[in-house]
């Protein structure tokens, strides 16, 4: 089919969505927060290095270790969802294919911080 | 610069490049150049194709749109390009030249070692030869309103800016629409229709930063959109194949930076 539409009913398209600054914003908050978790992180596992078991749950119930494992889950968990979303809506086209991707990224981002949680909090209160 | 891919590597097969006729006009002088052109006309009906010519670095001037004139006045006057003011301020002769969007008219033949290759702006539509159709493009740079607006009846006499506001315009008033950047934009590539480019959030920003204008509200307002302005990952493909120099990318960081300041 041919398109007749002018240059200007294609440039303007539907308009501006009015957001994505949100995400934009989100995504450098999380690079930043990253680089500091990811420092709380090495700490916990560097402290870990050549215990046993019973030392490694111990330092994982400490409710500092919980809070920084829990934070870098939570932050990075964000901070994937909106990098995927970008890659996404940068190659995908096909309106229902990038739908369904869409969804199941954040279902995905969800599952892998839940359960990732759920370890944590699993090893923190139940060894 | 030479691709380590193919050709025509992820072509369709009607743009799968050929090997055009060789115009051999040399003379075996050592001063003699062989250009590498990209043809192609809708009419004929056949695909693109690259024609090799020869040229008299001797008789010939120190550009590659020199040496493009004198293809078209001495050995074929078929070959088809735009060009007007031959000193890089009209924009016309955009092209891809040895594997870099830039202007015919400011790229010295003598800076490109071996062949010269040349081919249309990158992703536009080929109307013909090295003709590309920049319609859409233009659309674009309409959408943002490149014009002074102002609610505030004028003065009688012009509208004053600092010295200090004036040189918020230096580095973004010198585009010349030549689309070298856009072009070259892989985000463009993928998202053309609908991610503006850098070309035009330059002019973009060219006009937010004007302390002359009082529709900044309305210009992030057209911007604000994942894909119009977005879809910009900082790859800095436009400002290394800006042949004024400017830098599209930082335009684009700075109107980000406007709508995040505008959020809190």
């Amino acid at each position: 089919m041919r398109d007749f539409r002018t240059s200007t009913a294609l440039a303007r398209g539907l308009g501006a969505a009015g957001n994505g600054t949100r995400d934009f914003w989100h995504q450098r908050v999380t690079s930043v927060l990253g680089v500091l978790l990811i420092a709380g992180v090495l700490i916990v596992i560097s402290t870990s290095v050549g215990a046993d078991y019973d030392e490694v749950t111990n330092l994982l119930s400490n409710p500092l270790a919980v809070i920084v494992l829990l934070l870098a889950l939570l932050n990075f968990c964000i901070h994937m969802r909106i990098g995927m979303q970008v890659v996404i809506e940068d190659y995908v086209h096909g309106p229902v294919t990038k739908a369904l991707l869409l969804i199941a990224n954040t279902g995905f981002s969800a599952v892998i911080g839940v359960a990732g949680a759920a370890a944590v909090l699993k090893i923190a209160f139940a060894g | 610069m030479r691709s380590f891919l193919p050709l025509n590597f992820g072509a369709d097969t009607v743009s799968r490049i050929a090997k055009g006729k060789i115009w051999d006009t040399s003379t075996g002088d050592k001063a003699t150049r062989v250009l590498e052109v990209y043809r192609y006309d809708p009419e004929s009906g056949r695909g693109p194709r690259l024609d090799v010519y020869h040229i008299d670095r001797k008789s010939c001037g120190p550009m590659v749109l020199d040496a493009l004139v004198k293809i078209k006045n001495e050995i074929d006057p078929t070959l088809t390009f735009r060009r007007s003011c031959r000193e890089g301020v009209c924009g016309s002769c955009s092209m891809s030249i040895d594997g870099r969007n830039w202007l015919a008219c400011t790229q010295p033949i003598d800076d490109i070692r071996g062949t010269i290759r040349v081919f249309p702006l990158n992703h536009f539509l080929v109307m013909k030869d090295l003709v590309v159709d920049q319609s859409h493009v233009i659309a674009q740079h309409r959408l943002i309103q490149p014009w002074l607006k102002s609610e505030t009846p004028g003065p009688e006499r012009e509208r004053l800016q600092s010295p200090e506001d004036r040189a918020k315009l230096d580095g973004f008033y010198e585009c010349i629409l030549c689309f070298s950047c856009t072009g070259g934009c892989p985000s463009y590539w993928w998202n053309g229709e609908r991610y503006l480019g850098p070309a035009v959030l330059l002019q973009a920003y060219r006009w937010l930063v004007d302390s002359r204008d009082e529709a900044k509200g309305e210009r992030l307002d057209t911007l604000e959109d994942p894909f119009r302005l977005y879809r910009c990952h900082t790859i800095m493909n436009c400002t290394k194949t800006c042949p004024k120099g400017l830098e599209p990318a930082k335009a684009i960081a700075r109107i980000k930076a406007m709508l995040v300041e505008r959020q809190h």
